[in-house]
């Protein structure tokens, strides 16, 4: 089932002031993109690159109830996502998180005294995927492992997204390691965003033990998982494609090249997992600016790229 | 004033009705109690084992003593946070406390699980976990002390009310 706006705004609703909530009111679908809290300042409202105050000044303690009323008073339960400075909240939407770091030698342990947070706002963007499509199958029908790479904010999710909605649609089986909740937003067994009719869900699980859980347990044929960091992440999607299956995965980048000469994609790019990579334009969201072929030939490059 | 036999035995039971409730309320005592260190002991496991958001984990602590009535009054905190999450946990727990009073729960049983919701709205899992097993050690002395007082105290309440009822009957035949 499929977040509506209207749930998001309920769901906002509950956890902030009422001077941003009636703000929050007048906006239509689609238009809301950031909301940003920071104590001591303006509640600012980011609508597709232009923000709007709000008449509020949070203190600390306030950005503190805010950060645990979005996510739903389980902060404390959350303790390894923070540690990569985000929660993913009720469907879907981002939370990032900023305060005091506490750490043990170069490890981060948690954070306190929030100072500021950044909510992400999901969005559900059928056709989002619709110029990538085109790129995913072989002559035979066969789906090509393909990397996504863009910058945050450019609609990597959001596209992978669309392209596993349909491709589940088309009776392909699908399976999403989804480890911050950011693909499929599960809530109770349920995914709040569309992920397509025959596609399984592994929800919260880091991405290597995921992509090996679900070769193991559930036989697909697509794998699908968003931001490969580390090498771990890397060698189970070079294990996942070895046996057969396709991988779509995102990483964070703005040039392919300087992207895949990072460690944990270097391997991946030089064993030729990936058979597509995708490149997102950075100006605009969900714009395709390349793609390549598994040896880094272009294949299509787009104008102002 | 003569009341004859029908009067005295309304006297009896009367005086054993009022001892029954005398009982009954060390009883009830007993039950919150009992009620209260079974959902610690569950949320000390679950804090730990299920990582629920607050809701939820006190949602299914209540489900530890379904019939009780702390697990009522623990419902509510859940169902206040979920509708007003900007409420911190300790001021929900007062709401709820207000909301749905336990006239069996004694002035220190009250400051024990309020000096407790107000440590588990803070800090990480094992913080609140240590907290709930400091609760329990707190719960478990009282505990054993209601027990006692509702076994000792509840059968004298029974015979003393049904004594007294007793007495009153015979002198008002």
């Amino acid at each position: 089932m499929m977040v509506t706006w209207h749930e998001t705004l309920v769901f906002l609703g509950q956890c902030l002031p009422a001077q941003v909530v009636k703000q929050l009111k007048g906006m239509k679908e689609g238009q809301l993109r950031e909301i940003r809290v920071r104590a001591g300042n303006h509640i600012l409202l980011e609508t597709g690159g232009r923000a709007t105050s709000c008449p509020v000044v949070p203190n600390q303690q306030q950005v503190n109830q805010i950060a645990e009323a979005l996510s739903e008073h389980a902060l404390y339960a959350r303790a390894e996502e923070m540690r990569s400075g985000f929660v993913t909240l009720k469907g879907g939407h981002r939370m990032g998180l900023c305060g005091r770091v506490i750490c043990q030698g170069q490890t981060v342990r948690g954070l306190r005294d929030i100072s500021s947070l950044c909510v992400r706002i999901a969005g559900q963007w059928r056709g989002a995927a619709d110029r990538l499509l085109p790129w995913l199958w072989d002559e035979g029908g066969r789906i090509f492992s393909t990397l996504i790479v863009g910058m945050p904010g450019s609609g990597k999710t959001t596209m992978l997204r669309d392209a596993l909605c349909r491709i589940s649609e088309g009776g392909t089986r699908v399976c999403v390691v989804d480890e911050r909740s950011e693909i499929a937003a599960m809530c109770e067994g349920v995914p709040q965003l569309e992920i397509g009719p025959n596609t399984d869900v592994l929800d919260g699980c880091s991405k290597d033990a995921g992509l090996r859980w679900m070769i193991r347990a559930m036989s697909p044929q697509v794998l699908a998982t968003d931001e490969l960091r580390d090498m771990a992440e890397g060698e189970a999607v070079l294990e996942a494609v070895q046996s057969g299956i396709s991988v779509l995965a995102t990483a964070h980048g703005r040039n392919m090249e300087r992207t895949l000469q990072r460690g944990t994609l270097a391997p991946l790019a030089d064993g030729c997992a990936f058979e597509r990579y995708v490149l997102l334009r950075e100006s605009a969201v969900g714009e395709i600016a390349a793609v390549y072929d598994e040896k880094l030939r272009p294949l299509v490059r787009e104008e102002g790229s | 004033m003569r009341l004859g036999m029908a009067g005295a035995v309304i006297c009896t039971l009367a005086g054993t009705a009022v001892g029954g409730m005398l009982r009954e309320r060390k009883y009830a005592r007993l039950r919150l109690l009992e009620g209260e260190a079974e959902i610690l002991a569950r949320m000390r496991l679950m804090l730990m084992e299920e990582r629920l958001s607050m809701p939820r984990l006190l949602e299914e602590c209540a489900r530890a003593a379904p019939d009780n009535l702390f697990a009522k009054r623990l419902l509510r905190v859940g169902q206040l946070l979920e509708k007003q999450p900007l409420l911190s946990l300790e001021n929900a727990y007062g709401e709820a406390c207000r909301l749905y009073p336990l006239t069996a729960e004694k002035k220190e049983d009250r400051y024990v699980m309020h000096h407790f919701f107000r440590q588990l709205g803070r800090g990480t899992a094992a913080m609140r976990e240590q907290a709930a097993a400091s609760a329990l050690r707190k719960v478990k002395p009282a505990l054993e002390s209601a027990e006692e007082a509702a076994k000792t105290g509840g059968k004298l309440s029974m015979q003393l009310g049904l004594l007294l009822g007793l007495v009153v009957g015979i002198a008002l035949w």
